[in-house]
């Protein structure tokens, strides 16, 4: 029962890196930036994307330049022992909040959409569980799932594409006409591309690191066109106008569709989104317990089981949508500004030490 | 107990008499060959009576005893026995087991050795059609109960001088004999290793079937997914040697083990490979589309009528409910009422002769599900729904993997009665967990879909055309990284 | 045996905290398939629910119910009280609004339709002549409900007179939140023991302005709708004439010249001949097809510019739905501008008939 194993293959790293980030954002993601940049709202999905980009890429170039050590040993080595500290404890932090806004979300939708009739504490405390065997068995076991659900992902892009040739291209034209708000929307799509941090943690487990850097952007790029033709499917088919009413635009697309058997795609979309849910919030659990078994010094096993505790009980206090959304309009800017700055700043600092030599440990 | 046989033949007498079943069967026969006292000692049934007093008792007894021999036991095989096959040996349990397996054994005066003739009766059930595994165009025999002769058929189809056999002996309280064949150089060292480390630490009193095995080599005694497949068919397992698997044999079963299998292979009919790409990949998504019926149908359809009602369409809601009404017991107790009868009936077809199961499965079915609607009892949807399941059921061309899937839906209704569509979510994502945490002998469970080897999944929902795909399997090969990855 | 433990904690507690034990059965529900919007003269809202009714397997029935109220959850509220099953708001088939509803406004109900997550986004909107429950009422001829009639009728008739597809209430919220367009729903009336199909409600904003008359919305729709399908004849005098089944396709293109907007609507019809006794010793080869063809090209485009003419310069209203394409080109933030400036632009129309298929009859 108690055993892990952390080893994954390239590409298991790279479907990680791509369902890490599928979150409660493909929902409300069209609705967020369309309130900005109107008919423009995908190129800003789309150039919000150099976030992920960003931060894969230069996780991938400090690793590289520190032999793919692991986090703590590479943290250690470049800011030494208590900034090593801090900093676990503000990627802990950092996973905390983002696992308890996507569990949070994903009650709220459920509760909002085909499961009125729960209690969201129930939803919360059986995914938790759900969470906790998931990532009980390492990270092997979350790269065979995302592996196998990148399968769903496919699925998931099929259903708005049943929408392609409904919508409208007058809803999409001009296609740029304010460069300013397409840029002032970018940071409201960084939720959505939160998560990509996993990277941080997840490299020196790959078994085979040659092509490492091809397969993260690879995954990332796979988030970012899903995001965009969502977002444009959505715009052409609803207006700027009506997606920037809506709460959660998606949902509304699919529900709009007429069927035979059942009378929409909701349930379907619901399904199968609800399987990538589970994979993101097992990634970021991952992420939570493994800073927190460096934190309190104990065995991976046990912090699984003090991570999904706590994300039951930090997830209930953000039941209510508008509840959410405040905390996460104030707490995410910090703490995707830190996260670039600390990459930036380990990149250049693992750049000026590449030379010396570092055995793996 | 004594190890070892003495010189004194009356008390090595008295301790294979305590180690054998002291029945009226096991047969101590005296004769006197050049002045010493022999014993042969066999028991009659398992051991073949005509056997023994052609080749052993006849030439002891008819040459002239008085030419002088220096020592008995090394001229009694050389010159006057006629068996092919006698093994000298001094253990008592060796002894013991061998006289179990029909073999008989020749005891001399003033020795401390004792001779082994194989007089094993072959009288088994003859090599027949498999009943349980039908097939159209494949072969028309079948393992029987008789480890040797599955060997050689065995043996016949697979001209390949690396084919390997090797014998173990488990059991506690009854020894059974095993004989793990593989062709070598096919399989890959790290199962192979695994699968014998396996075997050796089995610790069970006596292995009376396939399926005994297959639950001593699983460590999950809760798993309810079979990591092993069981054939009668000798086609079969030469096929799965090919692809780098490993098959057991055990003594007295007509059923041979394979191993390992994963996932997806269990949906995978042997006749699929004998048709025309096209045909064949259309049965295998039927399969699919089966499999995914049996597991949701039922629970997605109770799901809808107690808590989602909305979804159904206008025009099918009407129907459902003016079909509903006046129903009065609840939508799981009315699916669950159904199934059970299902299960109950196709059980009893099982047991019953062939012809008078079917008959009854047929019967009965038409009958309860014509009386329960008549009656008002259950409506003509719900009915419509549990058959359409109950028919999926047969597709899967696997027996333990049929009844393991159909033993899904009963947590899948449970949870979709209690949470809706996040019950059914919860229940499918559970379940791929279990599946993908599996290991079957080192093979990753759900290969090779995860880790994912585009070699290997042309041949799993799809298949290719054969040329493509009679390769060896590199997810069967955890020991080799492929360079890809 | 941690394992079994820990599975029947879970189990417990799900046992213990899961809510779903007060569900009505789906037996216990009834399905509303219309809902009819009223104004009654004191300025009260009104409203006419039509449901099935179920006794015993396969014997379905209908009844409606009228209630008055202030607001549209107000009349819902009251309706519980009379109505005996449970209700699913999920299954409407058809929105019916009175025309006097309609010109009062109805942001309410585009209000309660989108935020209500439990609402279909395909129920069918139509405007009506008479009152709401006036209609309903009726004895429906070949389904079970009224709703359902209207619904069909609406269904049916894409097949005739270019009827616009975008009848569900999807549609109408793209209508009314998208930039340059305008509501325009199918009116229908009552019709002897029966209802028809009476034109078009069009509505600025979310009131109803005007409807247009049965003998032009064939025309404003070839106008409007892209991909409809209708019948064209062309009379010459009594039983003599060309008729032809259609399918149109519209192409809009938007020039711009400092002051003045010009829309040009191209319009082209594939047609196959279904009558043509106009000449009786008319041959269809290749140079009479096209002489057919311009003639009545050149004819529909003069009646096509007088409608555009006349609904431009007697509403100041695009009925055509054209200027979306006009704010495509210039930018969202000069909707105020593209509408103002349309009584001052120019609506050129071109249509080219096409002849696919004459029939089995050559000549």
């Amino acid at each position: 029962m108690f055993k892990y194993n952390n080893q994954i293959t390239k590409n298991q790293y790279m479907f990680i890196i791509q369902n890490s980030m599928i979150g409660v954002g493909i929902l409300s993601l069209a609705s967020e930036v369309c309130k900005e940049a109107q008919q423009s709202g995908w190129i800003s999905t789309f150039l919000g994307g150099f976030y992920p980009i960003f931060v894969v890429t230069l996780t991938t170039i400090i690793f590289k330049n520190m032999n793919f050590n692991e986090f703590f040993e590479i943290n250690r080595r470049i800011y030494g022992k208590f900034l090593a500290y801090i900093f676990t404890i503000f990627f802990f932090i950092n996973f905390t909040f983002f696992t308890s806004f996507v569990l949070s979300g994903f009650t709220n939708v459920l509760t909002f959409s085909t499961t009125k009739f729960l209690s969201p504490y129930v939803i919360i405390v059986l995914t938790s569980v759900l969470i906790y065997f998931t990532i009980n068995q390492g990270l092997t076991n979350i790269g065979r799932l995302s592996e196998l659900l990148f399968y769903l992902t496919i699925l998931l892009l099929i259903i708005p594409i049943y929408f392609i040739n409904k919508g409208n291209s007058t809803n999409l034209l001009p296609i740029i006409s304010n460069t300013n708000s397409i840029i002032k929307a970018i940071p409201k799509t960084f939720f959505s591309y939160s998560g990509v941090e996993i990277s941080l943690f997840i490299i020196p487990f790959v078994t085979d690191t040659k092509n490492v850097l091809a397969s993260g952007i690879k995954g990332s790029l796979i988030t970012i066109i899903l995001y965009s033709v969502t977002v444009i499917l959505t715009i052409s088919y609803c207006g700027y106008v009506l997606t920037s009413k809506l709460q959660y635009p998606l949902l509304y697309l699919v529900s709009a569709a007429d069927l035979p058997i059942l009378s929409n795609f909701e349930p379907l979309f619901i399904f199968l989104w609800g399987n990538k849910i589970f994979q993101t919030l097992a990634v970021g659990c991952f992420g939570m317990s493994y800073t927190l078994s460096f934190i309190i010094k104990n065995s991976y096993n046990r912090c699984c089981l003090f991570t999904c505790l706590l994300i039951i009980f930090t997830s209930s206090i953000l039941i209510p949508e508008h509840n959410r959304s405040m905390v996460i309009d104030i707490v995410m800017p910090y703490l995707v500004y830190t996260i670039i700055i600390y990459t930036l700043l380990t990149f250049i600092l693992s750049y000026l030490k590449r030379g010396e030599i570092f055995e793996k440990n | 107990m004594i190890e070892k046989l003495t010189k004194n033949i009356y008390s090595n007498l008295d301790v294979i008499s305590a180690n054998v079943p002291s029945n009226l069967n096991f047969i101590k026969r005296e004769i006197i060959f050049k002045e010493h006292k022999c014993y042969i000692l066999f028991i009659s049934g398992i051991a073949d009576k005509n056997v023994i007093e052609e080749t052993i008792i006849k030439p002891l007894l008819t040459i002239k005893n008085h030419i002088k021999s220096e020592n008995l036991l090394d001229d009694m095989p050389k010159k006057y026995i006629f068996s092919s096959d006698i093994n000298v040996t001094n253990s008592i349990p060796d002894i013991c087991y061998e006289l179990l397996n029909g073999k008989t054994v020749i005891l001399v005066e003033n020795y401390d050795t004792a001779l082994v003739c194989n007089t094993i009766n072959d009288n088994y059930r003859q090599i027949q059609e498999s009943t349980n595994e039908k097939s159209i165009y494949g072969l028309r025999e079948s393992f029987t109960e008789n480890l040797n002769l599955n060997l050689t058929i065995l043996q016949r189809k697979v001209k390949n001088p690396n084919l390997k056999f090797e014998r173990y002996i488990v059991g506690d309280k009854i020894k059974t004999e095993l004989v793990l064949a593989y062709i070598d150089g096919i399989i890959d060292p790290l199962v192979l290793t695994n699968i014998k480390s396996k075997i050796t630490n089995i610790n069970a009193p006596a292995l009376i079937s396939t399926g005994f095995l297959e639950q001593f080599l699983d460590y999950r005694h809760y798993n309810i997914f079979p990591l092993t497949k069981s054939t009668e068919r000798p086609d079969k397992v030469v096929f799965d040697l090919l692809e780098g698997k490993a098959a057991i044999f055990i003594a007295e079963s007509p059923t041979v083990l394979i191993l390992p299998a994963t996932f997806l292979e269990f949906f995978q009919g042997f006749e699929d490979y004998s048709e025309r790409t096209i045909i064949a990949n259309f049965s295998r998504i039927m399969r699919f589309i089966a499999i995914i019926t049996i597991m949701i149908l039922e629970p997605i359809y109770l799901v809808l009528l107690i808590y989602n009602p909305e979804l159904f369409p206008y025009k099918l809601m009407s129907l459902i409910i003016s079909s509903r009404q006046n129903i009065p017991l609840p939508p799981l107790l009315e699916i669950l009422a159904m199934d059970v009868a299902v299960e109950i009936l196709r059980e009893g077809g099982i047991r019953l002769p062939n012809p008078v199961g079917t008959t009854l499965a047929i019967v009965g079915g038409i009958v309860i599900g014509e009386s329960a609607t008549k009656a008002g009892l259950v409506s003509y949807v719900t009915l419509f729904i549990v058959a359409i399941t109950v028919i999926s059921t047969f597709i899967i061309p696997n027996y333990q993997m049929a009844l393991t899937i159909r033993f899904i839906r009963f947590p899948m209704l449970i949870l979709g009665q209690m949470f809706g569509f996040f019950g059914l979510l919860i229940g499918f994502y559970f379940s791929l967990i279990q599946l993908t945490k599996l290991e079957t002998f080192g093979v990753p469970y759900f290969s090779p879909a995860t880790p994912f080897r585009f070699s290997d999944i042309i041949d799993s929902i799809i298949r290719l055309p054969l040329n493509k795909i009679l390769v060896e399997p590199k997810s069967l090969k955890p020991s080799k990284k492929s360079p890809k990855n | 045996m941690r394992y079994l433990k820990k599975i029947s904690y879970i189990v417990l507690f799900i046992f213990i905290f899961s809510s779903c034990y007060n569900k009505a059965p789906i037996e216990r529900t009834s399905i509303i398939s219309g809902v009819g919007h009223d104004l009654k003269s004191n300025k009260k809202l009104s409203s006419t629910f039509e449901f099935t009714v179920f006794k015993g397997q396969n014997i379905i029935d209908k009844m409606i119910v009228t209630t008055e109220g202030t607001s549209i959850f107000d009349m819902y509220n009251k309706r519980l009280l009379i109505t005996k099953r449970k209700h699913l708001p999920g299954t409407i088939r058809l929105l019916l609004i009175s025309e006097n509803r309609a010109k009062y406004g109805i942001s309410d109900i585009i209000d309660a339709f989108l935020r209500d997550q439990e609402r279909n986004l395909n129920t069918t909107v139509a405007v009506s002549k008479q009152s709401t429950e006036n209609i309903l009422k009726m004895n429906p001829k070949d389904s079970n409900t009224m709703s359902e009639e209207i619904e069909d009728l609406i269904k049916s008739s894409f097949e005739a007179n270019f009827t616009q597809n975008d009848v569900t209430i999807k549609d109408l919220f793209n209508m009314y939140y998208q930039e340059g367009r305008h509501i325009m729903i199918p009116y229908v009336e009552k019709f002897k023991d029966t209802i028809k199909l009476g034109g078009i409600a069009v509505f600025k904003d979310d009131k109803m302005i005007f409807v247009i008359p049965e003998e032009e919305a064939k025309y404003v729709n070839i106008l409007r709708n892209d991909k409809a399908q209708g019948f064209l004849s062309f009379t010459s005098e009594t039983s003599k004439s060309f008729d032809i089944a259609c399918q149109s396709r519209r192409k809009i293109k938007v020039d711009y010249d400092d002051e003045n907007i010009v829309y040009n609507i191209n319009i082209l019809i594939y047609a196959s001949i279904k009558e043509a006794n106009i000449d009786n010793s008319l041959e269809l080869s290749k140079e009479k097809i096209t002489e057919l063809e311009e003639k009545y090209s050149k004819e529909i485009s003069k009646k096509l510019q007088e409608i555009s003419d006349k609904y431009k310069n007697n509403y100041q209203f695009d009925a055509f739905d054209i200027q979306k394409y006009a704010i495509a080109i210039l930018g969202k933030d000069k909707q105020k501008y593209v509408e103002d400036n349309f009584k001052n632009s120019k609506i050129n129309v071109q249509a080219k008939i096409k002849i696919l298929s004459s029939g089995r009859i050559i000549r």
